[in-house]
């Protein structure tokens, strides 16, 4: 028998980062992405140090209070109800994490794991993405090539969110042998090694609380045995980690979605046009049913990719399609809020022009649309 | 060593390498079918039939032909731990050297009968492997500026 339940400590998590978000995270934002771009806020900074939430992703015996997927994805999914950009400032250090735990040794994740915790804890970042070739791992242009017991790297990376405010990187790079896909690996790479050099960070119409920036590898010398996995394994390594972020990424779609839909909702029972609050004209109370339905099925999904995750089952399809379906539904229902919402969510700094410039960001991180077709595609 | 009589006396092994490294006969298959295509060669080579491996791995004959289908992904853990099964290592799996462009074998004749294109072939093969990435960034750098 499939349970929808929630255990207590579920419910749990989730109203304390509803809290978190209604309280800290909306008023925090709007002040945020109003800002130029640069590194991340101190003031999520500290929200990420003091709520101590990277021990949600480290096993017990680094440090950290390990949650099980379901659960992460409640916490996940508050944050983004608060903001969609810390949101992603936490999933892309949970992706960093993930490439850690699925191949890295013990003394990688005992030497690692821990800056992520505590008062002190810092993000962390993943540099995939390169300007020319996207994510097409066979074209990596960063290099690694050995040079005694290290590995010299040279490259540029970009977008890379939490470029500048990284306690480690994990960076893919091609060791250039001639073998395609089976030159691909993967390294942890410090935030404060030498020849590394950030910016400029970027000025995105969206999710501008993540900062993005641009990442530079000039001849940094990474010892060999911070290669994550064994010699070639980069490439299964980047896809696993991938699918593993793509269904927590989703939770963050959900997040947003729900935050728009509530905005929408108050506004369509508050505002009223010839006595009657718009909510009763059918045109606008059909959309919200159709919403709140889209929001349930596409947690479900979520829900349904992070237990695959807990059971150690296989879920790259059901990561794509979570991340298909929560991704299109949280922009539709940003840009259809937006319109309900008339001139009010168009005039001054509101939430809901900010979900909406956040949700079209949010359907190209972690691939595409394209990209979740054409992996749910080739495994069916 | 056999050689062909081709203007420089190139060892025939030599010709087939470079054949088999640019051949793009193969039809389009993505990362997983080929990797897949690489475990069901090893598995053969092993003589072993789909049951017998995936008991050893401890999956279903259903999953395993999934997997040499492409219609699965092989993570990480899989892959390493079927590798060392079948004594192959990771980048066995993932190696794309024999797969990249293609020509003919007449027009790598032709190609390495040109005495620069030999030369600078040969000179390239003592090379480490950055600079080899050197010569041909430097080549394509020539390229672009006779293109302008």
């Amino acid at each position: 028998m499939i349970s929808f339940e929630l255990s207590t400590e579920q419910k749990r998590a989730e109203l304390k980062f509803m809290r978190l978000a209604k309280k800290k995270l909306h008023p925090l934002s709007l002040k945020i992405d109003a800002q130029e771009p640069g590194p991340i806020d101190p003031a999520y900074l500290d929200i990420l140090a003091d709520e101590d939430l990277n021990a949600f992703l480290v096993p017990k015996q680094y440090g950290g209070r390990p949650l099980d997927f379901i659960t992460l994805s409640l916490v996940i999914e508050g944050l983004a109800y608060g903001c969609a950009g810390f949101a992603s400032i936490y999933g892309a250090t949970l992706h960093a994490v993930s490439a850690v735990l699925i191949g890295g040794s013990h003394d990688q994740k005992a030497a690692y794991l821990p800056l992520l915790l505590g008062h002190r804890g810092k993000p962390a970042g993943c540099c995939i993405t390169e300007q020319k070739g996207g994510s097409d791992t066979s074209r990596f242009s960063t290099t690694a090539y050995p040079d005694g017991q290290y590995y010299i790297l040279n490259g540029t990376k970009s977008p890379v969110i939490n470029a500048g405010d990284a306690a480690f990187y994990v960076v893919w790079a091609n060791t250039n042998t001639g073998k395609g896909r089976g030159d691909i690996n993967a390294f942890i790479v410090p935030g404060d090694s030498p020849g590394i050099s950030i910016g400029p960070y970027h000025d995105k119409p969206g999710l501008r609380c993540a900062p993005t920036a641009t990442v530079s590898f000039s001849e940094v010398q990474v010892h060999s045995s911070d290669m994550i996995g064994l010699q070639g394994s980069g490439y299964p390594l980047l896809m696993q980690s991938l699918d593993w972020s793509r269904a927590l990424f989703s939770a963050i779609c959900v997040g947003v979605a729900k935050a728009a839909f509530d905005q929408t909702a108050a506004f369509a029972k508050q505002r009223s046009i010839r006595n009657k609050p718009i909510i009763k004209n059918q045109g606008i109370g059909f959309s919200l049913a159709d919403y709140a339905t889209d929001i349930c099925a596409g947690r479900l999904l979520v829900w349904r990719a992070c237990r695959m995750m807990d059971r150690n089952a296989h879920y790259t399809k059901e990561a794509s399609m979570a991340k298909l379906f929560a991704s299109r539904m949280a922009a539709r229902i940003a840009s259809e809020g937006m319109l309900i919402m008339g001139l009010t969510a168009h005039t001054g700094p509101n939430l809901m022009a900010k979900f909406q410039r956040d949700t079209q960001v949010l359907r190209l991180l972690e691939g595409t649309d394209h990209i979740q077709k054409i992996i749910i595609s080739s495994q069916i | 060593m056999k050689e062909t009589s081709v203007y420089f006396k190139i060892p025939s092994e030599w010709i087939q390498t470079f054949y088999s490294r640019f051949n793009r006969q193969q039809p389009f298959m993505n990362a997983y079918e080929k990797i897949g295509r690489k475990l069901q060669e090893a598995r053969e080579e092993a003589g072993l039939s789909q049951e017998e491996l995936a008991k050893k791995i401890g999956c279903t004959q259903a999953s395993l032909s999934n997997y040499e289908l492409g219609k699965r992904r092989l993570y990480l853990a899989d892959l390493q731990r079927i590798g060392h099964l079948l004594g192959k290592q990771v980048t066995y799996f993932l190696d794309e050297s024999n797969e990249l462009e293609s020509v003919s074998v007449n027009e790598v004749q032709q190609i390495i009968k040109e005495q620069y294109l030999h030369e600078i072939l040969f000179a390239a093969k003592e090379l480490k492997a950055s600079q080899r990435k050197s010569v041909l960034d430097f080549i394509r750098w020539q390229k672009d500026e006779g293109a302008k």
